[in-house]
Protein backbone atom coordinates (compact mmCIF):
# COMPACT_ATOMS: atom_id res chain seq x y z
CA UNK A 1 0.00 0.00 0.00
CA UNK A 2 3.05 2.33 0.73
CA UNK A 3 4.09 1.85 -2.91
CA UNK A 4 0.90 3.70 -3.86
CA UNK A 5 0.62 6.19 -1.28
CA UNK A 6 4.27 6.99 -2.93
CA UNK A 7 2.86 6.81 -6.22
CA UNK A 8 -0.16 9.39 -5.37
CA UNK A 9 2.54 11.78 -3.73
CA UNK A 10 4.60 12.09 -6.34
CA UNK A 11 1.63 12.82 -8.88
CA UNK A 12 0.14 15.28 -6.45
CA UNK A 13 3.66 16.75 -6.77
CA UNK A 14 3.70 16.67 -10.72
CA UNK A 15 0.17 18.18 -10.77
CA UNK A 16 1.23 21.18 -8.29
CA UNK A 17 4.57 22.04 -9.99
CA UNK A 18 2.38 22.03 -13.20
CA UNK A 19 -0.19 23.98 -12.92
CA UNK A 20 1.61 26.57 -10.62
CA UNK A 21 1.62 30.11 -11.84
CA UNK A 22 4.75 31.96 -13.27
CA UNK A 23 7.47 31.96 -10.57
CA UNK A 24 10.54 33.35 -10.44
CA UNK A 25 13.46 30.82 -10.14
CA UNK A 26 11.14 28.60 -12.45
CA UNK A 27 11.58 28.46 -16.43
CA UNK A 28 9.13 29.84 -18.71
CA UNK A 29 8.36 29.86 -22.61
CA UNK A 30 7.17 32.79 -24.80
CA UNK A 31 4.16 32.10 -27.05
CA UNK A 32 5.58 33.87 -29.94
CA UNK A 33 8.67 33.30 -31.91
CA UNK A 34 10.25 36.12 -32.34
CA UNK A 35 9.18 37.73 -29.26
CA UNK A 36 11.03 40.98 -27.95
CA UNK A 37 13.23 40.84 -24.78
CA UNK A 38 12.69 44.84 -23.74
CA UNK A 39 14.90 46.19 -21.23
CA UNK A 40 12.05 48.03 -19.18
CA UNK A 41 8.13 46.83 -18.20
CA UNK A 42 7.18 49.06 -21.04
CA UNK A 43 5.97 48.09 -24.55
CA UNK A 44 7.72 51.01 -25.99
CA UNK A 45 11.03 49.81 -24.69
CA UNK A 46 14.55 49.24 -25.95
CA UNK A 47 14.93 45.40 -28.16
CA UNK A 48 17.27 44.01 -25.98
CA UNK A 49 17.51 40.32 -27.44
CA UNK A 50 14.42 38.46 -29.62
CA UNK A 51 13.66 35.24 -27.83
CA UNK A 52 12.38 31.49 -29.22
CA UNK A 53 9.14 29.50 -28.69
CA UNK A 54 10.26 26.67 -27.87
CA UNK A 55 13.42 27.70 -25.93
CA UNK A 56 13.51 27.79 -22.07
CA UNK A 57 14.41 31.00 -20.65
CA UNK A 58 14.77 31.79 -17.06
CA UNK A 59 12.49 33.71 -14.75
CA UNK A 60 14.19 36.10 -13.04
CA UNK A 61 11.46 38.23 -11.39
CA UNK A 62 7.96 38.84 -11.84
CA UNK A 63 6.23 42.81 -11.14
CA UNK A 64 2.76 43.09 -11.63
CA UNK A 65 2.15 41.59 -15.12
CA UNK A 66 5.29 41.39 -16.25
CA UNK A 67 8.13 38.94 -16.35
CA UNK A 68 11.42 39.49 -15.94
CA UNK A 69 13.67 36.96 -18.26
CA UNK A 70 16.89 35.59 -18.71
CA UNK A 71 17.89 35.00 -22.18
CA UNK A 72 21.91 34.15 -22.22
CA UNK A 73 23.79 37.19 -21.29
CA UNK A 74 20.51 39.47 -21.87
CA UNK A 75 18.28 40.36 -19.18
CA UNK A 76 14.83 41.95 -20.00
CA UNK A 77 11.28 42.11 -19.47
CA UNK A 78 7.91 40.25 -21.63
CA UNK A 79 4.30 40.71 -20.46
CA UNK A 80 2.84 38.19 -18.60
CA UNK A 81 0.22 37.05 -21.31
CA UNK A 82 2.92 36.36 -23.71
CA UNK A 83 4.85 34.02 -21.20
CA UNK A 84 3.47 30.56 -20.76
CA UNK A 85 5.03 28.10 -17.80
CA UNK A 86 4.38 25.47 -20.59
CA UNK A 87 5.91 24.98 -23.74
CA UNK A 88 3.45 25.93 -26.58
CA UNK A 89 2.58 22.90 -29.14
CA UNK A 90 4.62 21.87 -31.77
CA UNK A 91 2.56 23.60 -34.81
CA UNK A 92 2.10 20.28 -37.85
CA UNK A 93 3.65 21.82 -40.95
CA UNK A 94 3.33 18.47 -42.88
CA UNK A 95 1.73 19.04 -46.38
CA UNK A 96 2.06 22.85 -46.84
CA UNK A 97 2.33 23.83 -49.97
CA UNK A 98 5.99 24.71 -50.76
CA UNK A 99 4.93 28.20 -51.46
CA UNK A 100 3.79 28.94 -48.13
CA UNK A 101 6.54 26.60 -46.03
CA UNK A 102 8.78 29.60 -45.38
CA UNK A 103 7.01 30.40 -42.67
CA UNK A 104 3.33 29.18 -40.71
CA UNK A 105 2.36 32.48 -40.44
CA UNK A 106 2.38 33.32 -44.14
CA UNK A 107 0.44 29.77 -44.22
CA UNK A 108 -2.08 30.86 -42.34
CA UNK A 109 -2.80 34.41 -43.91
CA UNK A 110 -2.79 33.27 -47.20
CA UNK A 111 -6.53 33.88 -47.58
CA UNK A 112 -9.78 31.45 -48.45
CA UNK A 113 -7.80 28.05 -49.65
CA UNK A 114 -8.28 26.72 -53.57
CA UNK A 115 -9.91 23.65 -51.73
CA UNK A 116 -12.11 25.51 -49.60
CA UNK A 117 -13.52 27.40 -52.92
CA UNK A 118 -13.40 24.07 -55.00
CA UNK A 119 -15.78 22.69 -51.97
CA UNK A 120 -18.25 25.86 -52.02
CA UNK A 121 -18.02 25.69 -55.66
CA UNK A 122 -19.46 21.75 -55.72
CA UNK A 123 -22.21 22.76 -52.75
CA UNK A 124 -23.81 25.91 -55.11
CA UNK A 125 -21.89 28.35 -52.59
CA UNK A 126 -19.76 30.51 -54.48
CA UNK A 127 -21.45 33.59 -53.17
CA UNK A 128 -20.63 32.89 -49.89
CA UNK A 129 -16.78 31.85 -50.69
CA UNK A 130 -16.52 35.49 -52.65
CA UNK A 131 -18.37 37.17 -48.96
CA UNK A 132 -15.43 35.51 -47.03
CA UNK A 133 -12.67 36.86 -49.44
CA UNK A 134 -14.44 40.46 -48.57
CA UNK A 135 -14.03 39.21 -44.75
CA UNK A 136 -10.21 38.62 -45.51
CA UNK A 137 -9.64 41.61 -46.82
CA UNK A 138 -11.50 43.27 -44.21
CA UNK A 139 -9.14 41.71 -41.49
CA UNK A 140 -6.03 42.11 -43.47
CA UNK A 141 -6.95 45.96 -43.38
CA UNK A 142 -6.86 45.98 -39.95
CA UNK A 143 -2.78 46.50 -39.57
CA UNK A 144 -0.68 45.29 -36.38
CA UNK A 145 -0.88 48.89 -35.74
CA UNK A 146 -4.20 49.70 -35.83
CA UNK A 147 -4.57 46.62 -32.96
CA UNK A 148 -1.26 48.03 -31.48
CA UNK A 149 -3.55 51.34 -31.49
CA UNK A 150 -6.89 50.23 -30.30
CA UNK A 151 -5.20 48.10 -27.40
CA UNK A 152 -3.04 51.77 -25.97
CA UNK A 153 -6.36 53.82 -26.56
CA UNK A 154 -8.16 51.41 -24.66
CA UNK A 155 -5.59 50.40 -21.90
CA UNK A 156 -5.54 46.93 -23.31
CA UNK A 157 -2.71 43.81 -23.48
CA UNK A 158 0.90 45.09 -22.33
CA UNK A 159 -0.57 48.71 -22.51
CA UNK A 160 -2.54 48.42 -18.95
CA UNK B 1 -0.80 -9.35 -9.41
CA UNK B 2 -3.79 -9.61 -7.03
CA UNK B 3 -7.29 -8.37 -7.44
CA UNK B 4 -7.12 -5.83 -4.83
CA UNK B 5 -3.79 -4.19 -6.29
CA UNK B 6 -5.13 -4.18 -9.73
CA UNK B 7 -7.77 -2.38 -9.00
CA UNK B 8 -5.87 0.07 -6.66
CA UNK B 9 -3.49 0.41 -9.97
CA UNK B 10 -6.13 1.04 -12.00
CA UNK B 11 -7.19 3.91 -9.89
CA UNK B 12 -3.89 5.57 -9.94
CA UNK B 13 -3.67 5.08 -13.52
CA UNK B 14 -6.64 6.76 -13.54
CA UNK B 15 -5.79 9.91 -11.72
CA UNK B 16 -2.25 9.98 -13.71
CA UNK B 17 -4.78 10.17 -17.52
CA UNK B 18 -7.16 12.77 -15.14
CA UNK B 19 -4.21 14.93 -14.29
CA UNK B 20 -2.56 14.64 -17.50
CA UNK B 21 -5.72 15.52 -19.48
CA UNK B 22 -6.45 18.50 -17.17
CA UNK B 23 -2.99 19.91 -16.97
CA UNK B 24 -2.09 20.00 -20.78
CA UNK B 25 -6.33 21.42 -20.99
CA UNK B 26 -7.06 18.43 -23.63
CA UNK B 27 -10.31 18.33 -23.56
CA UNK B 28 -12.65 14.90 -23.58
CA UNK B 29 -13.42 13.64 -26.74
CA UNK B 30 -16.63 14.69 -28.00
CA UNK B 31 -19.52 12.06 -28.10
CA UNK B 32 -20.46 11.85 -31.57
CA UNK B 33 -18.32 10.71 -34.05
CA UNK B 34 -19.93 10.90 -37.41
CA UNK B 35 -17.76 8.43 -38.92
CA UNK B 36 -18.32 5.58 -36.44
CA UNK B 37 -22.48 6.58 -35.35
CA UNK B 38 -22.32 3.31 -33.12
CA UNK B 39 -19.17 4.30 -31.32
CA UNK B 40 -20.32 4.48 -27.62
CA UNK B 41 -19.69 7.77 -25.94
CA UNK B 42 -17.95 6.48 -23.29
CA UNK B 43 -15.14 3.96 -23.18
CA UNK B 44 -15.87 0.90 -21.96
CA UNK B 45 -13.81 0.04 -18.52
CA UNK B 46 -10.34 0.10 -19.27
CA UNK B 47 -7.72 -2.38 -18.69
CA UNK B 48 -4.22 -1.87 -16.84
CA UNK B 49 -2.67 -1.90 -20.34
CA UNK B 50 -5.17 0.15 -22.23
CA UNK B 51 -5.02 3.40 -19.43
CA UNK B 52 -1.52 2.94 -20.04
CA UNK B 53 -1.66 3.42 -23.40
CA UNK B 54 -4.23 6.33 -23.23
CA UNK B 55 -1.65 8.22 -21.21
CA UNK B 56 0.68 8.06 -23.79
CA UNK B 57 -1.67 8.61 -26.69
CA UNK B 58 -2.51 11.68 -24.62
CA UNK B 59 0.74 13.13 -24.21
CA UNK B 60 1.37 11.87 -28.32
CA UNK B 61 -1.48 13.40 -29.12
CA UNK B 62 -0.85 16.75 -27.54
CA UNK B 63 2.30 17.21 -29.09
CA UNK B 64 0.58 16.78 -32.54
CA UNK B 65 -1.65 19.08 -31.82
CA UNK B 66 -4.02 16.96 -30.65
CA UNK B 67 -5.52 16.25 -34.04
CA UNK B 68 -2.77 15.11 -35.95
CA UNK B 69 -3.93 17.32 -38.76
CA UNK B 70 -1.51 19.48 -40.40
CA UNK B 71 -1.93 23.77 -40.27
CA UNK B 72 -2.60 23.73 -44.35
CA UNK B 73 -5.17 20.88 -44.15
CA UNK B 74 -6.70 22.97 -40.47
CA UNK B 75 -6.72 26.03 -43.56
CA UNK B 76 -9.13 24.08 -45.91
CA UNK B 77 -11.05 22.48 -43.91
CA UNK B 78 -11.62 25.60 -41.64
CA UNK B 79 -12.19 27.81 -45.37
CA UNK B 80 -14.61 24.89 -46.20
CA UNK B 81 -16.27 25.17 -42.80
CA UNK B 82 -16.77 29.08 -43.22
CA UNK B 83 -18.19 28.75 -46.52
CA UNK B 84 -20.89 26.76 -44.63
CA UNK B 85 -21.51 28.65 -41.79
CA UNK B 86 -21.92 32.07 -44.44
CA UNK B 87 -24.24 30.47 -46.25
CA UNK B 88 -26.59 28.75 -43.59
CA UNK B 89 -26.71 32.57 -41.82
CA UNK B 90 -27.81 34.93 -44.84
CA UNK B 91 -24.19 36.39 -45.68
CA UNK B 92 -22.18 38.68 -43.99
CA UNK B 93 -23.31 42.22 -42.72
CA UNK B 94 -20.81 44.43 -45.02
CA UNK B 95 -20.91 47.13 -43.09
CA UNK B 96 -17.02 48.76 -42.51
CA UNK B 97 -17.58 50.13 -39.06
CA UNK B 98 -19.17 47.03 -37.40
CA UNK B 99 -16.73 45.00 -39.15
CA UNK B 100 -13.45 46.79 -37.62
CA UNK B 101 -14.53 47.33 -34.28
CA UNK B 102 -15.19 43.20 -34.24
CA UNK B 103 -11.91 43.09 -35.75
CA UNK B 104 -10.29 45.12 -33.58
CA UNK B 105 -11.41 43.60 -30.45
CA UNK B 106 -10.90 40.56 -31.88
CA UNK B 107 -7.32 40.84 -32.67
CA UNK B 108 -6.41 42.20 -29.37
CA UNK B 109 -7.37 38.97 -27.85
CA UNK B 110 -6.32 36.73 -30.68
CA UNK B 111 -2.68 38.26 -29.84
CA UNK B 112 -2.66 36.02 -27.13
CA UNK B 113 -3.75 33.26 -27.25
CA UNK B 114 -2.26 29.63 -27.50
CA UNK B 115 -2.04 29.28 -31.12
CA UNK B 116 -0.44 32.69 -32.48
CA UNK B 117 0.29 30.82 -35.42
CA UNK B 118 -2.59 31.58 -37.00
CA UNK B 119 -4.18 34.51 -38.57
CA UNK B 120 -7.54 34.85 -36.78
CA UNK B 121 -10.33 36.47 -39.08
CA UNK B 122 -13.85 38.30 -37.63
CA UNK B 123 -16.89 39.08 -39.19
CA UNK B 124 -20.67 39.15 -38.36
CA UNK B 125 -23.43 37.34 -39.72
CA UNK B 126 -26.50 38.80 -41.28
CA UNK B 127 -28.74 36.65 -39.00
CA UNK B 128 -31.29 37.85 -36.35
CA UNK B 129 -30.73 34.88 -33.93
CA UNK B 130 -28.19 35.02 -31.18
CA UNK B 131 -25.41 32.78 -31.66
CA UNK B 132 -21.83 32.87 -32.70
CA UNK B 133 -19.69 30.60 -34.71
CA UNK B 134 -16.06 29.43 -35.64
CA UNK B 135 -14.45 26.80 -37.83
CA UNK B 136 -10.85 25.46 -38.06
CA UNK B 137 -7.98 27.94 -39.13
CA UNK B 138 -9.00 31.24 -37.72
CA UNK B 139 -12.42 31.97 -38.72
CA UNK B 140 -14.90 33.45 -36.27
CA UNK B 141 -18.20 35.08 -36.82
CA UNK B 142 -20.73 36.35 -34.62
CA UNK B 143 -24.69 37.09 -35.92
CA UNK B 144 -25.65 40.72 -36.02
CA UNK B 145 -28.34 39.60 -33.39
CA UNK B 146 -25.35 38.72 -30.99
CA UNK B 147 -23.76 41.69 -32.28
CA UNK B 148 -26.90 43.87 -31.02
CA UNK B 149 -27.75 42.38 -27.82
CA UNK B 150 -24.02 43.01 -26.81
CA UNK B 151 -24.11 45.61 -24.11
CA UNK B 152 -20.77 46.83 -24.92
CA UNK B 153 -17.12 45.43 -26.18
CA UNK B 154 -16.37 43.79 -22.59
CA UNK B 155 -19.71 41.22 -23.87
CA UNK B 156 -18.44 41.22 -27.18
CA UNK B 157 -14.31 40.37 -25.90
CA UNK B 158 -16.07 37.53 -24.05
CA UNK B 159 -18.20 36.12 -26.67
CA UNK B 160 -15.29 36.29 -29.36
CA UNK B 161 -12.51 35.06 -26.38
CA UNK B 162 -15.02 31.99 -26.13
CA UNK B 163 -14.83 31.02 -30.17
CA UNK B 164 -11.57 31.88 -30.29
CA UNK B 165 -10.80 29.24 -27.42
CA UNK B 166 -12.97 26.28 -29.61
CA UNK B 167 -10.13 26.79 -32.74
CA UNK B 168 -7.34 26.86 -30.02
CA UNK B 169 -8.29 23.47 -28.30
CA UNK B 170 -9.26 22.42 -31.71
CA UNK B 171 -12.47 21.22 -30.70
CA UNK B 172 -14.52 21.11 -34.35
CA UNK B 173 -11.21 19.27 -35.71
CA UNK B 174 -12.22 16.53 -33.06
CA UNK B 175 -14.69 15.58 -34.68
CA UNK B 176 -13.85 14.20 -37.80
CA UNK B 177 -11.18 11.04 -37.32
CA UNK B 178 -8.07 11.40 -38.89
CA UNK B 179 -7.49 8.43 -39.13
CA UNK B 180 -10.97 7.72 -41.36
CA UNK B 181 -10.45 11.56 -42.71
CA UNK B 182 -7.13 12.31 -43.65
CA UNK B 183 -5.81 8.87 -45.09
CA UNK B 184 -5.51 9.13 -49.25
CA UNK B 185 -7.18 12.21 -49.10
CA UNK B 186 -4.58 14.68 -50.16
CA UNK B 187 -1.43 13.96 -52.88
CA UNK B 188 1.85 14.98 -51.68
CA UNK B 189 1.54 18.59 -53.16
CA UNK B 190 -0.96 18.84 -49.87
CA UNK B 191 -3.69 18.79 -53.11
CA UNK B 192 -7.01 17.14 -52.36
CA UNK B 193 -7.50 13.40 -54.43
CA UNK B 194 -10.86 12.42 -52.92
CA UNK B 195 -13.43 15.41 -52.94
CA UNK B 196 -16.48 13.27 -51.93
CA UNK B 197 -14.47 12.63 -48.63
CA UNK B 198 -13.65 15.80 -48.48
CA UNK B 199 -17.07 17.19 -48.67
CA UNK B 200 -17.98 14.61 -46.27
CA UNK B 201 -15.28 15.26 -43.82
CA UNK B 202 -16.42 19.00 -43.92
CA UNK B 203 -20.37 18.58 -43.45
CA UNK B 204 -19.47 16.31 -40.04
CA UNK B 205 -18.17 19.34 -38.59
CA UNK B 206 -21.30 21.86 -39.95
CA UNK B 207 -23.55 18.99 -39.13
CA UNK B 208 -22.29 19.42 -35.62
CA UNK B 209 -22.57 23.32 -35.53
CA UNK B 210 -25.10 23.40 -36.52
CA UNK B 211 -27.32 20.62 -35.29
CA UNK B 212 -25.63 18.59 -32.64
CA UNK B 213 -23.72 20.92 -31.24
CA UNK B 214 -20.09 20.48 -29.47
CA UNK B 215 -20.22 17.82 -26.24
CA UNK B 216 -21.18 20.11 -23.30
CA UNK B 217 -17.52 19.90 -21.75
CA UNK B 218 -16.34 21.90 -24.86
CA UNK B 219 -18.41 24.54 -24.48
CA UNK B 220 -17.55 24.73 -20.66
CA UNK B 221 -14.02 24.52 -21.82
CA UNK B 222 -14.63 27.22 -24.38
CA UNK B 223 -16.28 29.70 -21.24
CA UNK B 224 -13.45 28.97 -18.73
CA UNK B 225 -10.36 29.68 -21.20
CA UNK B 226 -12.58 32.28 -23.00
CA UNK B 227 -13.11 34.09 -19.97
CA UNK B 228 -9.13 33.82 -19.09
CA UNK B 229 -7.85 34.80 -22.30
CA UNK B 230 -10.20 38.28 -22.11
CA UNK B 231 -8.98 39.02 -18.66
CA UNK B 232 -5.44 38.35 -19.42
CA UNK B 233 -5.92 40.89 -22.23
CA UNK B 234 -7.60 43.63 -20.23
CA UNK B 235 -11.20 42.50 -20.84
CA UNK B 236 -13.65 42.63 -17.60
CA UNK B 237 -13.94 38.72 -15.98
CA UNK B 238 -17.55 38.89 -15.15
CA UNK B 239 -18.32 40.00 -19.05
CA UNK B 240 -19.36 36.52 -20.44
CA UNK B 241 -21.46 35.70 -17.24
CA UNK B 242 -22.95 39.30 -17.34
CA UNK B 243 -23.72 38.86 -20.95
CA UNK B 244 -25.64 35.30 -20.38
CA UNK B 245 -27.21 36.14 -17.44
CA UNK B 246 -28.78 39.04 -19.14
CA UNK B 247 -29.76 36.90 -21.91
CA UNK B 248 -31.43 34.53 -19.78
CA UNK B 249 -33.48 37.03 -18.17
CA UNK B 250 -35.11 37.12 -22.01
CA UNK B 251 -34.65 34.28 -23.50
CA UNK B 252 -34.42 31.51 -20.54
CA UNK B 253 -33.48 28.01 -21.32
CA UNK B 254 -35.27 28.33 -24.56
CA UNK B 255 -32.70 27.97 -26.85
CA UNK B 256 -33.60 30.51 -29.28
CA UNK B 257 -29.81 32.10 -27.76
CA UNK B 258 -26.78 29.54 -29.00
CA UNK B 259 -29.44 27.05 -29.50
CA UNK B 260 -27.05 24.37 -29.81
CA UNK B 261 -25.03 24.98 -26.87
CA UNK B 262 -25.81 23.59 -23.25
CA UNK B 263 -28.23 25.47 -21.59
CA UNK B 264 -27.63 29.24 -20.59
CA UNK B 265 -28.70 28.03 -17.00
CA UNK B 266 -26.48 25.34 -17.44
CA UNK B 267 -23.29 27.72 -18.54
CA UNK B 268 -24.27 30.41 -15.85
CA UNK B 269 -23.92 27.53 -13.19
CA UNK B 270 -20.82 26.71 -13.95
CA UNK B 271 -19.28 30.39 -14.56
CA UNK B 272 -20.33 31.28 -11.07
CA UNK B 273 -18.24 28.50 -9.72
Amino acid sequence: MRRYVLILGILATVSLATAAELEAGHSAYVIHDGQPLLADKDPDAATVAKLKSHHEYQVIAISGKWVQLQAGSNTGWVYSGNVSRDEPPEINTSSLKTEASATTLNAAARGLDDDAKGYAKRQGNSESASDIEWMEKQNDAVSKADVKAYMKEHKLGEYQ
Amino acid sequence: MSRGNFLVTGVVLLLVTGITRAQFNIPSIPSINPFHPSAPSTPSAPTTSSINDSTLNGVVEMAKGATGISLADEMKIGGAVAVDIVARNGGLVKDEEINHRVILIGKSLSTYCARPELNFRFAVLNSDSINAYSAPGGYVFITRGLYNSAANDQELAAVLAHEIEHIVKRHALKVISRGQFMKGLFDAGGSITNTSAFDSGVQSITDTLFTKGFDPSAEFEADKEGRSLAAKVGYERSALLDFLQQLFKTEGDSKEAFPTHPPLSHRIERLEK
